[in-house]
């Protein structure tokens, strides 16, 4: 028998395929590292003429500052003004806000136009306004029996967030299929620093500028942030809820890149390569088993996972596109979490205004 | 993109990073294999992990020219694996350590070359522990991971010539090896 032959009979068995797990983690890291190129604008053709070069991500985001943990909560504040917004129905005041002429932007047209093409900024005086799909939302009323759940209807939200957090917010919602528009209300003119209203309630910037520019201050910046309580997967998770369109924000496409990546470095993160979020929107995602499940072993396969958070990205610029909360096959769904998928986000000039 | 060579897709890849995924999908599996019967089966996703995220960060340097990438993955999974052994010093621990698979895995035409192998075993792996590193490396992608002369050539980046006068060489030790412990077959 040949001497190489003799050798490769004694070469160690080993598993055909790299397993699931593995494998997901694997390809995460290497797909983080592409968002992460991407969002810093830098290419391998450029690596190639920097023989021998050493890599480091450098992001365009500036390096966290003193304000940014500020602004994390501040930004977690206009998430809660939000929901409870969305929860009490009263008349927007007409609009006629002071408003600063600046340039509308805008980067999509709808479910499946390709959400997040170009960076959005927006100015002082600006708003940030977003449509976005919502569905899976319950609420509880008071029956003659005791209290019971009522599931509500998909609708359409739009919000629009002041840019510098000093003209505060307002949202309307349509029902689907058919409702009709119906404003929601308004915080505009309680924020400190609106006008006639300097001593009320604190608003908080629509456009998120300093957040962390390095994938473990991202990390730490949001397991410390405002998400919900529990082991790190789920805060991390919930924590870019609170921090992104999903709460009507503007966040720059770098910052979503290191939120992404931050995502996949917490253990119970898992990546899910092809996903649509409920408006049929393709993206790449990241998914954690809620609190009380929450096993390595049992993702993405469901066993032992009553329900687990998704969070769905734009697969080009890592901007969020959806939310989506999934029970296990055979489970109902867990009342009080909503699903969500980004339409549409744009920088507008005044409350009501579609880009 | 699935019909595209490897060296097309590493080139697209420049413009779309994503896209190097597909070099993952189409070598992961092989190059795990690899890793697992150098270090084991608890630090090679690590390895793979590394070899990618290198091959993904130095894939402005691949030679357009070579339209399978495995070569190429090949060496830098060497030098991760090289990398790996020698900060834990255990190459000789782990080679002297590797388990004897059950015959009754192979195919009914390797068996006997299996049999005799594992008689060997031990002259085997002695010799393949005392061989220099880069023969080691070299017999080894040979022998474990089924590469080509020429595809061992563009991994090491050394003419094919050095590889066979290599290989010579380590038959040479192989052959005086079983000779000195008596097993000549």
């Amino acid at each position: 028998m040949d001497e190489i032959t003799l050798l490769t009979a004694v070469r160690p068995d080993a598993p055909e395929r790299l397993g699931e797990p593995e494998r997901g983690e694997v390809l995460g890291r290497l797909l983080a590292e592409a968002a992460g190129e991407r969002a810093g604008g830098r290419r391998a053709a450029a690596a190639g003429r920097l023989r021998r070069a050493r890599w480091t991500w450098r992001l365009r985001t500036a390096r966290p500052s003193p304000t940014a943990r500020r602004l994390g909560v501040a930004a977690a504040a206009a998430a809660a003004t939000l929901a409870t917004v969305a929860a009490v129905l009263f008349a927007l005041p007409a609009t006629g806000h002071r408003t600063t002429p600046a340039r509308t932007q805008r980067t999509a047209a709808g479910a499946g136009a390709g959400l997040g093409t170009r960076d959005l900024t927006a100015g002082p005086g600006q708003f940030i306004y977003t449509e976005q799909l919502v569905e899976g939302e319950w609420y509880s009323t008071g029956t003659s029996r005791g209290t019971r759940m009522v599931k509500v209807p998909p609708y359409l939200l739009r919000t629009w967030l002041s840019a510098d957090g000093r003209r505060g917010m307002a949202s309307t919602q349509r029902d689907l299929p058919g409702g009709t528009w119906s404003r929601l209300g308004g915080v505009e003119s309680l924020c400190q620093g609106a006008e006639g209203h300097p001593g009320g309630q604190a608003c908080s910037p629509g456009y998120l500028t300093k957040l962390p520019g390095t994938v473990s201050g991202m990390r730490s910046y949001l397991l410390r942030n405002d998400g919900p309580n529990g082991p790190a997967a789920y805060r991390v998770l919930g924590s870019i809820v609170n921090t992104s369109s999903a709460s009507g924000l503007l966040v720059p496409n770098a910052s979503y890149a290191l939120m992404y990546r931050a995502a996949l470095t917490v253990k119970g993160v898992y990546l899910v390569r092809h996903a649509t979020t409920i408006a049929g929107t393709a993206g790449i995602e990241v998914a954690a088993c809620v609190p009380a499940a929450i096993n390595k072993g049992s993702m993405p396969g469901f066993h032992g996972c009553p329900e687990r958070t998704e969070l769905i990205f734009d697969t080009r610029t890592y901007q969020l596109i959806g939310v989506a909360y999934v029970a296990a096959p055979g489970r109902p769904a867990l009342p009080g979490r909503p699903s969500s998928a980004l339409l549409d986000i744009a920088v507008v000039n005044k409350v009501g205004q579609l880009p | 993109m699935s019909g595209a060579s490897d060296a097309e897709v590493i080139a697209g890849s420049l413009a779309d990073p994503e896209r190097f995924a597909v070099i993952f999908d189409r070598h992961a599996d092989e190059i795990h294999r690899y890793a697992a019967r150098r270090l084991g089966r608890q630090a090679a996703a690590d390895a793979v992990s590394e070899v990618f995220l290198a091959a993904f960060r130095n894939r402005g340097r691949y030679q357009p020219g070579r339209g399978d990438a495995r070569p190429w993955l090949y060496g830098i999974a060497t030098n991760v694996i090289s990398q790996q052994l020698r900060a834990e010093g255990r190459r000789a621990h782990l080679l002297a350590a590797v388990p004897a698979p059950p015959p009754a895995e192979f195919p009914a035409d390797e068996i006997g070359d299996r049999i005799a192998a594992e008689r060997l075993r031990p002259v085997l792996l002695g010799v393949l522990a005392a061989l220099a590193d880069a023969d080691r490396e070299l017999v080894l992608l040979v022998a474990w991971a089924g590469l080509s002369y020429e595809q061992v050539a563009q991994a090491l980046e050394i003419p094919v010539g050095t590889v066979r006068s290599r290989l010579h060489r380590v038959r040479a030790k192989v052959r005086r090896a079983i000779g000195s412990a008596g097993l000549a077959q």
